[in-house]
């Protein structure tokens, strides 16, 4: 074999498994830790629910898949399964919240969280629907 | 403009209390495609629910961006080529228990029901009949569906490149515990 032409499938073969590896990585690839994620937004539980109760439109273009960190207290406790779980912030006299699930959890007794309890949440937002709905959250403090 | 209709609807059965009425923000619907290539599962659990036992009047009502896919790469798809999840960010199903004289709502037990109604996805609506049941619990009210969908049917169009990854039906699984509100 002349050697441009080995050369090239030696190329080609580096190539092809450079690019296999990438295709099967981004294939599996699953959701953010967001443990590890800068937020992109900051907020009260007061501050999220009243810019979506003011302007839905407008809140959904801003905050739909954002990474927001949500300061309230907790309102609800839902075990949903083993290992996803729904805690709910709502502030006093306010008819909504955001409703946080996390998803993938081991052990859901290591929540050490109860109703009244003021928590920090960072997840992913998926719009509103009666209540400001996160995804994929983590528990900060 | 269908889906504000809806969401005032709901809102409305959800706060007019002259009946017994019941309510979740955190039921659970998900869907499930098999095909030889691949299976594809994914489940909400922010689904909003209101049933009124006295007209047997029910609503679920979802965020499409709040499926959970166990791969990434898939709810991208799901929310950016079938779902259109930007454009029709929810979807809904209000109905009515068509054998409502059937359900006993002061008797804990199971019911078959069927609940016939209009399903909403991705800005399409379509009169369906739903097989399900409904159990009466000393807490409030469980409903229990599994039935089938063709994403054709609400202009889902599935790409050539991956319809044989993506079965031409899905199986949708609802569960949903509902608790009393007012009265």
């Amino acid at each position: 074999m002349k050697p441009l032409i080995r050369n090239l499938l030696i190329i080609a073969v580096i190539l092809g498994t450079i690019g296999a590896i990438i295709g099967i990585n981004m294939y599996n690839r699953k959701d953010p830790d967001l443990s590890k994620v800068k937020a992109d937004y900051v907020l009260q539980v007061s501050e999220i629910v009243n810019e979506f109760e003011q302007d839905e439109n407008s809140a959904s273009v801003k905050y739909i898949d954002k990474v927001l960190e949500v300061t309230g207290p907790v309102s609800a406790i839902e075990l949903i399964s083993n290992s996803t779980m729904n805690i709910t912030l709502t502030v006093e006299n306010q008819m909504s919240g955001v409703i946080c699930s996390f998803q993938g959890i081991s052990n859901p007794a290591s929540f050490d969280i109860k109703e009244g309890d003021i928590i920090t949440v960072r997840g992913t937002c998926s719009g509103m629907l009666m209540d400001v709905l996160l995804n994929n959250c983590v528990i900060l403090r | 403009m269908k889906t504000k209709v809806l969401t005032v609807a709901f809102i409305f059965l959800a706060f007019n209390l002259s009946a017994q009425k019941f309510m979740t923000k955190n039921g659970y619907i998900g869907f499930f495609s098999h095909t030889p290539m691949e299976d594809i599962k994914a489940g909400n659990n922010q689904v909003a629910s209101i049933l009124d036992a006295s007209t047997g009047e029910i609503v679920f009502q979802v965020l499409m961006k709040s499926f959970k896919f166990e791969k990434a790469l898939m709810e991208e798809h799901f929310n950016e080529n079938y779902a259109e999840s930007e454009k029709f960010p929810k979807s809904t199903f209000k109905g009515k228990i068509a054998n409502l004289s059937d359900v006993d709502f002061s008797k804990p037990g199971i019911y078959k029901v069927t609940v016939d109604g209009d399903l909403f996805i991705h800005g399409v609506t379509k009169n369906v009949s739903l097989p399900g049941e409904i159990e009466i619990t000393k807490d409030g009210v469980n409903t229990r569906s599994e039935f089938i969908i063709i994403p054709e049917d609400y202009n889902i169009e599935i790409p050539a490149i991956v319809r044989e990854n993506i079965a031409k039906e899905m199986k949708v699984t609802v569960d949903v515990k509902l608790t009393p509100v007012g009265n």
